[in-house]
């Protein structure tokens, strides 16, 4: 996991690796930021309950209509004022809103 | 033009809508049936509600560094994309460009969502709240 | 019921009745007021989020009984954080019986 790589993504504020159970393993801060390792290992923590709820649901979205198309999960992101997380699989990514190219994002975190 | 409308010209937006507090509260447009607009609504209405807790406590232990009030969530599934900006959400076919599109076009139309998007959304409910849903 | 009659059963340490936006209607117990503020916050967002999680379990499966949501509980080491309707209430696990707390939750959230 290249985690620099990750910081190229337009806007880029932090980029931050963690296990499955949430737990913050590694993580690259953008200087000046606000954002700090407590702040990333709770986003992680928050990023794995909303990948499993979102895994839930494709799973019964996809039972319950017969519509296909949402598994497997590609990503999960949430918007917040200022800035972005977008994560997949054990790896995230924080954007600023201004600049996020969620495309991007979303790519670079599958080759991830 | 309204906001759902608006979503909807554009090339590859499956469908859009609006949901409330309450999952039976919602209106849409485009590929969905009524009993699956309902189950749409009862889904984004879910994670608004988890991400507002979310961003809540990490804005307890980090005040005032970003995260809100939230504005919305993005769920990238395989082919199809579904995001949600304040009460409106879209589901979108995975193109090149397209959800970049759709979300600078929700957040620009729907605007900055301030901090009683809930309450508002509560406010709708009305009548009995504790009745069941099915 | 009091929130007293809560507080008095063994090993509740904070009780507190929450307005829908998450304000605190009435409280009692050990924590101080700015805790005791979050915690009725933080109870409410847990019960919107219970809430919605459960309506799509109840969607998804299908099947009746789980939607609306009563309650939820949170039971940690050594402390336990529980809450039924806009009832929440803060126990030591040692001491605190929480069949008997939720009863008495359940039954003030009822009044």
């Amino acid at each position: 996991m290249n985690l620099d790589k990750m910081m190229d993504l337009p806007g880029a504020m932090a980029a931050f690796t963690y296990s499955d159970k949430g737990d913050l393993q590694a993580h690259v801060l953008r200087e000046g930021t606000e954002l700090t390792p407590q702040v990333l290992d709770l986003l992680a923590h928050s990023c794995v309950a909303n990948l499993a709820i979102a895994n839930m649901e494709a799973r019964g979205w996809e039972a319950v209509t017969g519509q296909g198309g949402f598994q497997p999960l590609k990503g999960f992101s949430v918007v917040g004022l200022e800035w972005s997380v977008v994560v997949n699989g054990n790896c995230g990514v924080v954007v600023r809103n201004r600049d996020a190219d969620y495309e991007a994002a979303f790519k670079a975190l599958q080759a991830a | 033009m309204n906001i759902v409308k608006q979503l909807m010209a554009i090339p590859g937006v499956i469908a859009a809508g609006e949901f409330a507090f309450r999952g039976d509260r919602f209106s849409y447009e485009g590929a969905l049936t009524d009993e699956f607009a309902r189950m749409a609504s009862i889904l984004c209405r879910a994670n608004t509600l988890a991400i507002n807790m979310q961003t809540e406590i990490v804005d307890s232990f980090a005040e005032g560094c970003g995260c809100r009030p939230v504005q919305g969530w993005i769920a990238h599934g395989n082919l199809v994309t579904i995001c949600a900006v304040g009460n409106y959400f879209a589901f979108v076919e995975n193109r090149d460009e397209l959800l970049n599109d759709v979300m600078t076009i929700m957040r620009a139309k729907v605007g900055d969502i301030r901090d009683d998007l809930l309450a508002n959304l509560y406010s709708k409910i009305g009548g009995d709240t504790r009745e069941a849903l099915y | 019921m009091s929130l007293r009659k809560i507080l008095v059963l063994d090993g509740v340490t904070a009780v507190c009745r929450f307005r829908d936006d998450g304000v605190v209607m009435e409280a009692d117990g050990m924590l101080p007021p700015e805790l005791m503020e979050r915690l009725a916050k933080f109870a409410q967002w847990y019960r919107r989020m219970v809430s919605g999680n459960t309506d799509l379990l109840s969607l998804f499966s299908q099947m009746r009984g789980w939607s609306p949501s009563q309650g939820w509980i949170v039971q940690g080491d050594a402390v336990t954080v529980c809450s039924s309707g806009n009832m929440v209430c803060l126990f030591d696990n040692a001491e605190g019986s929480l069949n008997q707390i939720m009863e008495a939750l359940t039954e003030a959230a009822h009044e």
